[in-house]
């Protein structure tokens, strides 16, 4: 059920030397787009939020046509479109503390209304007690939690997270990727995550876009793209020396999607 | 005493008439360069900062062209009301706000243009305007450098000297700041007064030094 199509991409773009065009769509569930440095995956994280105006193509999310080209061109801008967003270097607000960055994103809420919810996202981050911390005084992991508390507590309609775990070391970032892999299931929107690590793609998706020079090789289920790559350049991507390893030390997590 | 209170109750009233005339300008325009692209914009920012390349005495005589009562801007003003600003205390506000303009417009736009573009995206993002994420975001962010423009125009204002000839002379009483009763005092060979000016403007300067790496050291 989770299958039927919240988010449709159908985009292009000419950046200088590289060619995207992009065609994916994502359910109300965990979507990983997965690929090498330099395949095009955050200016399509850019481009669907808004930041990047692609030269053509046509976004939709719910049913709401965020952009199309052509004759009846539609052109939402970013700050209407509804999307979180969570950048690779976090991007906390410096001269704000922990609760003013996540109230922030509580934009048009009344004081009351918004302190209540951020208080009620810094439990379920479990940032208790860093309310009045400013960003430089608290841990990466810490950090990474407040941008994800900004970015929900607007209730948006899709989550875009561009290698939101890649500045931490290995064992936060596994436990991030736990932590906030339940948290984004249970939104019941589309999240849409990039990352260039392979470990982190099978442990959270449940559907991974293969992304190789600005093309979409290949989607689904990590478990089956594994078993049956589409091409060449998917096969040479994900099967690494050592990736077996990582299956097996998911397999929990593998077969619970499989039912 | 007067001869020394005078001039200094007149410097800072100018000095901080143009720093706040400047850093309100000054700012608007940084942010505008750092965030606007379009043709010309290389040469609008060498014009803008010519007045701090172009010797004083020069750009106070492209002000009187400007300003006077025959010039471009003042002439039209003179026959409409019959005010023209030269010779008076405005005339030394305009004079030094424009040396002093460049150093805020180039402190600021760097500073603004460092400012770390995710950080203006995330509150894009999050349903921010340009202009409510530059009130929140952009200028609290960039607001060290935008300070360290603001304390040296302060200083270049208050030791203007030859844009002020110019524009506004040095009539004793209303247009002679510090630097020109300085000047008045020492070619007329009142040295009294000229050693006691000048004792004041060194200790102010130093003093404002102070108090911009006081300021410069807790933003770090």
């Amino acid at each position: 059920m989770n299958d039927i199509p919240v988010l449709e991409v159908k985009l292009r773009h000419t950046f200088p030397g590289f060619d995207a065009a992009i065609d994916l769509s994502l359910g109300r569930n965990v979507g990983v787009l997965f690929g090498p440095s330099g395949a095009g995956k955050s200016v399509t994280l850019r481009m669907i939020a808004g930041l990047i105006k692609p030269n053509g193509g046509r976004v939709t999310l719910g049913g709401r046509c965020l952009f199309a080209d052509g004759p009846d061109l539609v052109w939402v801008s970013p700050q209407r479109r509804r999307i979180g967003y969570v950048f690779q270097h976090h991007a906390l607000f410096p001269h704000m503390t922990v609760l003013e960055n996540i109230v922030y994103g509580a934009r048009g809420q009344s004081k009351h209304k918004a302190l209540s919810a951020a208080r009620e996202l810094v439990r379920e981050f479990q940032l208790g007690g860093l309310e009045f911390h400013y960003p430089r005084n608290i841990s990466g992991g810490q950090k990474q939690r407040v941008a994800f508390a900004r970015a929900l507590i607007g209730r948006p309609d899709l989550l875009l997270l561009d290698e939101p775990f890649s500045a931490l070391d290995h064992p936060t970032r596994l436990h991030m990727g736990h932590c906030l892999g339940q948290v984004m299931r249970s939104l019941n929107i589309p999240v849409l995550l990039v990352t260039h690590d392979l470990e982190e793609a099978v442990t959270i998706a449940t559907k991974m876009f293969i992304c190789i020079g600005g093309r979409i090789h290949q989607q689904g289920m990590p478990d089956e793209i594994i078993k049956n790559p589409s091409s060449d350049s998917v096969r040479h991507l994900i099967q690494r020396p050592g990736f077996n390893q990582v299956l097996t030390a998911y397999p929990g997590h593998v077969e619970a999607r499989e039912e | 005493m007067n001869a020394m209170v005078g001039p200094l109750v007149l410097s800072l009233k100018v000095a901080g008439l143009a720093t706040l005339l400047v850093t309100v300008l000054g700012t608007v325009i940084a942010y505008f360069l750092a965030n606007a692209k379009f043709r010309g914009k290389g040469l609008i920012e060498s014009l803008l900062l010519l007045p701090m390349i172009l010797p004083p005495t020069v750009t106070g005589y492209y002000l009187v062209i400007l300003l006077g009562r025959f010039g471009f801007l003042g002439g039209p003003l003179f026959r409409w009301t019959g005010w023209n600003i030269m010779f008076t205390w405005q005339a030394a506000v305009v004079a030094a706000s424009v040396v002093a303009l460049p150093l805020v417009v180039r402190t600021a736009q760097s500073a603004i243009e460092s400012v770390d573009r995710e950080m203006i995206d995330s509150s894009t993002m999050l349903g921010y305007s340009q202009i409510e994420t530059a009130i929140r975001v952009t200028l609290p962010l960039a607001w060290q450098g935008i300070l360290a423009g603001i304390v040296l125009a302060f200083t270049r204002a208050i030791g203007e000297f030859g844009a002020t000839l110019m524009l506004a002379g040095n009539i004793p009483g209303r247009t002679d700041t510090m630097p020109l009763a300085i000047y008045g005092y020492a070619t007329s060979g009142d040295w009294q007064n000229a050693h006691v000016l000048v004792a004041i403007l060194t200790l102010l300067s130093v003093a404002f030094l102070l108090v911009a790496r006081q300021i410069s050291r807790k933003l770090i």
